[in-house]
């Protein structure tokens, strides 16, 4: 299952969880729910460039992302709360589309392994 | 064994809690969000260990953990670090955790390791005390040997696991049977021994520590109200 970097493996996520695949969809269907009201927290910080804000709300949703994604994805999360925590707004509003954008295909690849658990 | 999960982020709880069913599966696991609903779950409820956020939204870093542990429950903790927290870990021990885990390195095996460790230093604990409280009370009751009524040792150990039962008439009658069968201060001291002893090895999971809390306060108050009960007689 191809996963271009963002999100670990199926057999590596399902090993995390003692290879149990209701367990890993019951997991992943949380992160699932929830994702995409967090990066719209961390969106509206932005906006309002409240960026101690908007680092809390991306150490959030890195924390929950953090257990399927890749390294290289999860240090892209870190290095976007370190600028915000730094106070660099332009910075931060530069990262925020691919960050998005990486967020979505990750969503996709995790529905796709969720899928192919039941 | 029962859980308190101090964790505000769903996805997060959620992995936790599916590494405690997989792991534990007998573990009952109570979840909460926030500092305030922590320390309110704690006073109801007992727990053997509690696994807590440090970032709340009502509390961050060792705040969190000096707050649980301000609560005086003596319950075990272990912290569960961010990213970029690492070197909290190390604090949090030296504040009276039992131990820290990185959320980033969170593995099933890690976690029961830590909750399975914590919980049974936490037993530990408690039995080198009432060994301890064992031995004392039995070396000042100087090993007398005490024909003790069966029903005046039902009464007592109700005493030391009933806490209604404290300063009660009850209690009050119980220590006018102990005076008329002319019991000494000594005399009641192996009494407590003796029942202690029988309370804590029939007890339910988590009620020892409630006794071994409770039980000086049982003998004091008993041995207050036998110097009464003699000083109204002479």
């Amino acid at each position: 299952m191809e996963t271009s970097g963002l999100i670990q493996e199926r057999a590596q996520l399902l090993a995390k969880f003692g290879n149990s695949p209701p367990m890993l969809a019951q997991v992943l269907s949380v992160y699932l729910d929830s994702w995409r009201e967090d990066y719209e927290a961390f969106e509206q910080a932005l906006t309002a460039e409240d960026l101690p804000r908007a680092a809390k709300k991306l150490h959030r949703l890195k924390g929950s992302v953090g257990y399927f994604a890749t390294e290289d994805f999860f240090h892209q999360i870190q290095k976007i709360e370190d600028i915000a925590k730094e106070g660099d707004l332009e910075a931060a509003r530069e990262l925020r589309s691919s960050l998005q954008q990486n967020l979505e295909q990750a969503e996709v690849q995790l529905l796709s392994i969720r899928g192919s658990l039941t | 064994m029962k859980l308190l999960l101090v964790e505000d982020n769903p996805g997060q709880a959620a992995v936790a809690q599916g590494f405690l069913s997989l792991g534990l599966p007998e573990s009952e696991v109570h979840l909460v969000e926030t500092l305030a609903d922590a320390k309110t779950a704690l006073a109801q409820g007992r727990f053997d260990l509690v696994l807590l956020d440090l970032g709340l939204p009502d509390g961050d870093g060792l705040e969190v953990l000096f707050s649980v542990d301000d609560t005086g429950l003596d319950v075990p903790v272990v912290v569960l670090t961010a990213q970029g927290e690492e070197g909290l870990g190390p604090l949090c021990i030296q504040a009276g955790a039992s131990d820290f885990i990185s959320k980033r390195e969170l593995t099933m095996e890690s976690l029961v390791r830590a909750v399975e460790f914590g919980v049974s230093r936490k037993s530990e604990s408690i039995v080198r005390d009432l060994s301890r409280v064992v031995a004392e009370l039995r070396s000042l009751s100087q090993s007398k040997n005490q024909d003790f009524s069966k029903r005046l040792e039902t009464h007592y150990t109700r005493l030391i696991t009933e806490a209604r039962f404290l300063l009660s008439d009850e209690h009050k009658s119980l220590v006018t049977l102990m005076g008329e069968a002319k019991m000494t201060g000594t005399d009641v001291i192996g009494l407590h021994a003796n029942c202690l002893e029988t309370a804590c090895r029939e007890a339910e999971d988590g009620a020892e520590s409630r006794y071994l809390m409770n039980c000086q306060t049982v003998l004091a108050s008993t041995l207050a109200y036998l110097a009464d009960y003699y000083r109204e007689l002479s």
